[in-house]
């Protein structure tokens, strides 16, 4: 007995004697402690503790090692016998941390659901993973520019895991393959993204997703989509706008360019007609636009409808461009940032 | 007038410059932020105090400076005019602010080796916030990167 008493730190003595507990009646302790002498009655269900005495006079000593030998311990206990709400509070506290949430995910079943959509919640279609879902002969076809059919297989995998359900930032990235040819084998999948809140689509070519096209691929984003990000998207700015005020309900929007890029851009005929202009009350981010882009976003700010974005985010943008957009949204404008120089993010 | 040894550096920078903003009819201001690489931070006061000057909004409260790219390691206080400029003028702004209404500059840099020395210089260089506490230093990602 008081040799077990000396020996606080077992792993510093190789060998040493300890007691062995099971896990559940490590979590036992810890849930008394977490929630306090008035839970110690609910807690009647497990077997009852036993007395301290016993536990010193007659322990279980076992000639272990230092790490835990996860095969032959007996778990009694898991985490369903925490409250919900402390689970969920765990969870949320780690919402940025992918990595941690991942390990908790593999703790118990309790954990991986309430973790399951926290994870899971930002899904990427990039070309990079499409790439490593093909076989050899695909990589072949994908090669040669036979792309229909496996351009966008990543869709596939991602269902099969069953995640469509818990996205709610899509991010896409299939370089040119984001096409309507390449994701109408795929768009019983695509369709599935029925609660995305965040869409961000690295080079999109709008006229392509526009007319009959649009309401057969997106119209399953339009009721709840409140941030749109396009990244060097290609076409009309009157099919650029067009495309923006589809979306109702659009608080934030991002346009990222990269010198030169709106140079094939062209504007043909008069700016579209809008049903409802979205109501824009969240923040305008604009990275690396020249004048031709920044005259696209005055004309969609000047739109019917009031703009009423409360930030705006100037990255590399063009003089020229910062003023005419600050003076449009003036009168809701709480937070400015801009860049000096060729501050490189 | 002091002008940064960075000058040189900047020239072709000038044309991409996102300042002086007239800001008047922003009547709902609370913050501005500007981002700089640490090699160009002397050079846009001049700029910046005559965006300051035209803000009307009673609730601008915050100016936040988020350095970029690499900070030397070891340049002693003594020598942060040659970074900073001419920043004296705007630290003689942002107290007038401060007695009015409250008013706090925000210094963020991502990752720096000699932090306390650019702590130090940007105390140095803002002597009058730094007396009122007005200062707050934070090293960390940049939000909403």
């Amino acid at each position: 007995m008081g040799k077990l008493r000396r020996f606080k730190d077992p792993q510093q003595i190789p060998g040493a004697l300890v007691e062995s507990y099971s896990i559940g009646h490590i979590l036992r302790r810890w849930r008394s402690a977490i929630l306090g002498g008035e839970e110690k009655k609910k807690v009647s269900q497990f077997p009852p503790p036993e007395p301290t005495d016993k536990l010193i006079e007659e322990p279980q000593i076992t000639n272990v090692e230092p790490s835990l030998d996860l095969g032959t311990i007996t778990i009694t206990e898991t985490w369903k016998g925490l409250p919900q709400e402390i689970v969920d509070h765990i969870v949320f506290m780690l919402r940025n941390d992918l990595e941690s949430l991942k390990a908790c995910s593999l703790t118990c079943k309790a954990m991986f659901i309430s973790t399951r959509h926290v994870i899971h919640r930002k899904i990427c279609l990039t070309w990079e993973k499409n790439w490593d879902l093909l076989t050899i002969p695909e990589k072949q076809r994908y090669i040669r520019g036979e792309r229909q059919g496996i351009a966008v297989r990543v869709l596939s995998a991602i269902a099969a895991h069953g995640l469509l359900p818990y996205a709610r930032h899509l991010y896409i990235h299939l370089n040119r393959n984001f096409t309507p040819v390449n994701l109408q084998p795929f768009n019983d999948h695509f369709q599935r993204f029925d609660r995305i809140q965040e869409l961000s689509i690295y080079w999109l070519h709008i006229p392509d997703f526009l007319s009959g096209n649009f309401d057969a691929y997106f119209p399953n984003f339009v009721p709840t989509l409140r941030s749109l990000h396009l990244e060097t998207p290609t076409g009309d700015t009157r099919d650029i706008l067009d495309f923006i005020c589809r979306f109702p309900n659009l608080d934030d929007l991002t346009f990222k360019m990269v010198s030169g890029d709106s140079r094939d851009w062209r504007t043909s005929g008069p700016l579209p007609v809008v049903n409802k202009m979205p109501p824009f009350r969240g923040r305008l981010k604009l990275c690396g636009i020249d004048e031709r882009c920044g005259r696209m976003i005055q004309q969609l700010i000047s739109l019917p409808g009031k703009c009423h974005f409360r930030s705006v985010d100037f990255r590399s943008c063009r003089f020229e461009v910062e003023q005419p957009i600050v003076d449009a949204c003036s009168s809701t404008l709480e937070s400015i940032s801009t860049t000096w120089g060729r501050f490189c993010e | 007038m002091i002008r940064p040894l960075a000058q040189s550096r900047s020239e072709e920078a000038v044309d991409e410059k996102g300042l002086p903003l007239d800001l008047k009819d922003t009547t709902n201001l609370r913050s501005f932020t500007l981002r700089v690489d640490f090699e160009d931070i002397g050079y846009p006061y001049e700029a910046l105090a005559e965006t300051f000057q035209t803000i009307t909004s009673f609730s601008f409260s915050e100016f936040v400076l988020e350095v970029g790219r690499v900070i030397p390691a070891r340049e002693p206080a003594h020598c942060a005019w040659k970074w900073w400029g001419a920043w004296t003028e705007l630290d003689k702004m942002f107290e007038r602010l401060d007695t009015k209404r409250g008013f706090r500059v925000v210094i963020r840099v991502e990752k720096l080796d000699g932090e306390p020395y650019f702590f130090s210089q940007a105390e140095d260089r803002l002597p009058l916030m730094a007396a009122r506490k007005g200062i707050v230093f934070e090293i960390g990602p940049f939000p909403e990167k």
